[in-house]
């Protein structure tokens, strides 16, 4: 048990965390092996059949599946250049901007939305940095962390738009779907 | 006298995010090329409702996902999820057809057809689990063609049953209590839905004990 707050109660085994809050009830699964996701669909049946159950939820709103992957470079410059040589964008040759240097940190991103279903593609080179220093009276025992990370990052979000009653779902089999959907149409990124 | 006007870029209102929430935390997990790995987060998420709002119903009844919208891939169904939906599937044409049937006064037919139905529920009650509201419903109709004992169900009773067919469709993981409100309906029209035995069982001397 990690939160027990009258709007927010949240769980964590391992790297997965249970959320349920306000409006919204989730699963975040950091760094999930194949077996985690293969595991996803019967823990994602179990957890929101709970909580419809005891809440006495009788419609969804909204459903989402979220897949972010990354993939590290060296440096900035090699995440961009990865970036730039899959083709996803068309970037001017020459000195723009009074910058010789060609763009770093691209974004890509695609949103495609009906009235009933939706999902946005985000591809990005990206810098993450880390800078934590432990109080003073922590030194002994934790280091500092300072750290940046350069890379890829994809970002998947499926999502329904229309209102889903309880009666039709079973977010285990839907979790199943989503993944499918997404590890489908998602292997135009990578010209497969 | 010229005014220079610094760009103040304000942060676009961004409609791109997505909304599915994932945690703070961002820890990495490298992608080997050619090499197929999971992701570093994966985020589920369900935003619901409470109360069942009747302004709401309109809206929903008017743009809701059918399960075929809902489950689009055919390779990620569970066995008796897609094989309830093939047998539901034929159980309301069967049941169309034999209530057009009737419509013609072709009452032969119309049997035939209900007798076709009949057939499938076993099959159809395998699938149950799938949850305890679709096994209350599909046992409630085997229920109700025994108690029948090879009469023909009429008219009321075949839209009756149809009406249960296509919202077992529609909703397969329905909870047993709105199964239980269907039961009702079933009652309505003659039918009896609970099963022969429990009725013995309920009534004789041995329940009481």
């Amino acid at each position: 048990m990690v939160t027990v707050e009258p709007s927010k109660t949240s769980f964590q085994t391992g790297k997965t965390a249970f959320v349920v809050e306000l409006k919204s009830a989730r699963i975040n699964a950091v760094d999930p092996g194949k077996s985690s996701i293969d595991e996803l669909p019967k823990v994602a049946r179990d957890f929101f059949k709970l909580t419809i159950q005891h809440l006495e939820i009788s419609l969804c709103e909204r459903l989402g599946l979220r897949l972010v992957y990354f993939k590290e470079f060296k440096d900035r410059e090699q995440a961009a250049s990865a970036f730039h040589a899959m083709g996803l964008v068309k970037v001017p040759d020459g000195k723009r901007f009074d910058v010789d240097q060609p763009p770093i940190n691209q974004q890509y991103v695609l949103r495609w939305e009906s009235e009933k279903k939706g999902a946005v593609v985000q591809c990005r080179a990206e810098t993450r940095k880390t800078d934590w220093d432990p109080p003073v009276e922590s030194v002994r025992v934790w280091n500092p962390v300072h750290r940046e990370q350069n890379g890829i990052a994809v970002d998947i979000d499926y999502y329904t738009v229309a209102p889903v009653e309880v009666g039709q779902l079973d977010m285990g089999e839907w979790s199943k779907h989503a993944l499918h959907v997404i590890s489908r149409d998602i292997r135009y990124l990578f010209k497969e | 006298m010229a005014t220079l006007t610094l760009t103040n870029i304000v942060e676009f209102p961004s409609s791109h995010e997505p909304r599915t929430a994932v945690g703070s935390d961002a820890p990495t997990a490298t992608v080997e090329a050619g090499e197929r790995k999971p992701p570093e987060t994966v985020a589920l998420a369900g935003n619901g409702e409470g109360a069942r709002l009747p302004e709401r119903n309109q809206e929903v009844r008017s743009l809701r996902l059918t399960q075929n919208e809902l489950y689009p891939a055919q390779q990620a169904f569970r066995t008796e999820h897609v094989t309830a939906l093939r047998l539901l599937g034929e159980g309301i044409e069967q049941s169309r057809r034999a209530i057009d049937a009737i419509a013609s006064r072709d009452v032969l037919v119309a049997d035939l057809e209900m007798q076709k139905l009949q057939t499938l529920l076993p099959e159809l009650f395998c699938c149950r689990a799938l949850g305890d509201g679709f096994g209350t419903l599909v046992n409630s109709l085997m229920s109700a063609f025994e108690a029948l004992a090879g009469d023909t169900p009429n008219i009321d009773q075949m839209r009756m049953m149809s009406r249960i067919l296509r919202l077992l469709s529609d909703k397969p993981f329905l909870s047993t209590s709105e199964a239980d409100e269907q039961l009702d309906t079933l009652e309505s029209v003659g039918l009896k839905p609970y099963p022969a035995e429990l009725i013995d069982f309920l009534s004789s001397e041995q329940s009481v004990r």
